[in-house]
């Protein structure tokens, strides 16, 4: 291992993409070299410096001039304007987990609600009306219950973002 | 992004200005530091720092919510820095395209060092802004924001072997820099 190599290996620091028995046989060099020893000592402190270089402060009004700024490109807008906009996300909020809440509360309750035998026939023989028996006898199950809201929540969801006269 | 940042963020998406300056509070030092490192001249630190907020503020949409913002905010910053020097007759090269450690027109390094109050840093100091541009970038990013290679990259726009490149040769420059220093001051005290 030359003295050029390990001085490369101490320039490349953290970066130094070698296997670490290389590495660790490169700064034993450095250990024992009068060459290396010191760029070593020098390229780990340096590295403790650069990481704690204090910057000067910024200029006083920096950031109130940056607001100034982007208050001239756009007018501040009424604060009933921001607060319909906050109220009108709100219900965006809501309605982004209420139509997939709803669909699936729906999809569960109409599947629970039929006999296992219906679920045999709805996957295996469609043509012997299933579906429209597990309809006609789903309302003897408590699960029915379940189903009226999670339909009306599903519906209520799909047209959240319509109320306020906006949508996203 | 921390979870501050993001709910900042949010609130600026939604229309409410004022969050934003909490944004620009935050990250005022940090990104004023690496532009004054960049163009090196007070003046054109504070228009280039300002023209990135406004220009982070304007192009909020454009952000992706699950990334770090200081990278992205550093990214408009160094795009916006570059553009400066090209105006100011500065560096034309584009980072990586030349890494040689040609001196800059201009430069006014040593004026900028009175603004460090840290006498011990001064050397230090310097001895980064005497490095040629590409590679004071790097640096500042790397070491003093503490910004990942591929971060660095991406504001950069060029690939992380460029980037690990400036910052060997980066390592190298300020070594032999600051070694010359210290043997120098080693002459004059004996």
């Amino acid at each position: 291992m030359t003295c050029t190599h390990v001085l490369g290996l101490i320039d490349a620091g953290p970066l130094a993409d070698y296997p670490r028995a290389h590495l660790d046989a490169a700064w034993q060099h450095a250990r024992q070299c009068a060459t290396c020893g010191p760029a070593l000592e020098a390229a780990t402190s340096l590295s403790a410096d650069l990481t704690a270089l204090p910057l000067p402060a910024p200029p006083p009004n920096l950031a109130a001039a940056v607001l100034a700024r982007i208050a001239q490109i756009e007018p501040s807008r009424p604060v009933v304007a921001l607060a319909e906009t906050k109220a009108t996300s709100g219900t965006r909020d809501w309605s982004v987990w209420a139509t997939p809440l709803g669909g699936l509360a729906a999809a569960l309750a109409f599947l629970l609600s039929m006999p296992p035998g219906h679920w045999v026939s709805i996957g295996i023989a469609p043509r012997l009306g299933g579906l429209t028996a597990g309809l006609v006898t789903m309302p003897s199950t408590t699960w029915a219950f379940v189903l009226g809201p999670a339909l009306v929540l599903y519906v209520a969801g799909l047209f959240g973002p319509f109320r306020g006269g906006r949508r996203s | 992004m921390n979870a501050s940042d993001r709910q900042v963020v949010r609130d600026v998406r939604r229309g409410d200005r004022d969050a934003f300056g909490h944004l620009v509070q935050t990250y005022q030092g940090r990104l004023f530091g690496l532009v004054l490192m960049m163009v090196r001249e007070p003046a054109g630190a504070e228009e280039v720092t300002q023209d990135a907020f406004v220009r982070a503020y304007t192009h909020l949409d454009h952000y992706e919510a699950h990334r770090p913002f200081y990278p992205w905010l550093a990214s408009i910053a160094v795009r916006l820095a570059q553009n400066w020097l090209r105006r100011h007759g500065r560096v034309v090269r584009r980072e990586g395209t030349s890494l040689e450690s040609a001196p800059e027109p201009g430069a006014t390094a040593g004026a900028l060092t009175a603004l460090i109050v840290h006498e011990r840093s001064r050397g230090l100091w310097q001895a980064v802004a005497a490095l040629p541009s590409g590679e004071r970038t790097a640096v500042i990013l790397y070491y003093r924001d503490e910004m990942a290679v591929r971060d660095i990259a991406r504001a950069v726009g060029v690939t992380t072997g460029t980037i690990k490149t400036l910052l060997f040769r980066a390592r190298r420059h300020l070594r032999e820099r600051l070694n010359s220093v210290t043997t120098t001051n080693e002459e004059t005290s004996s």
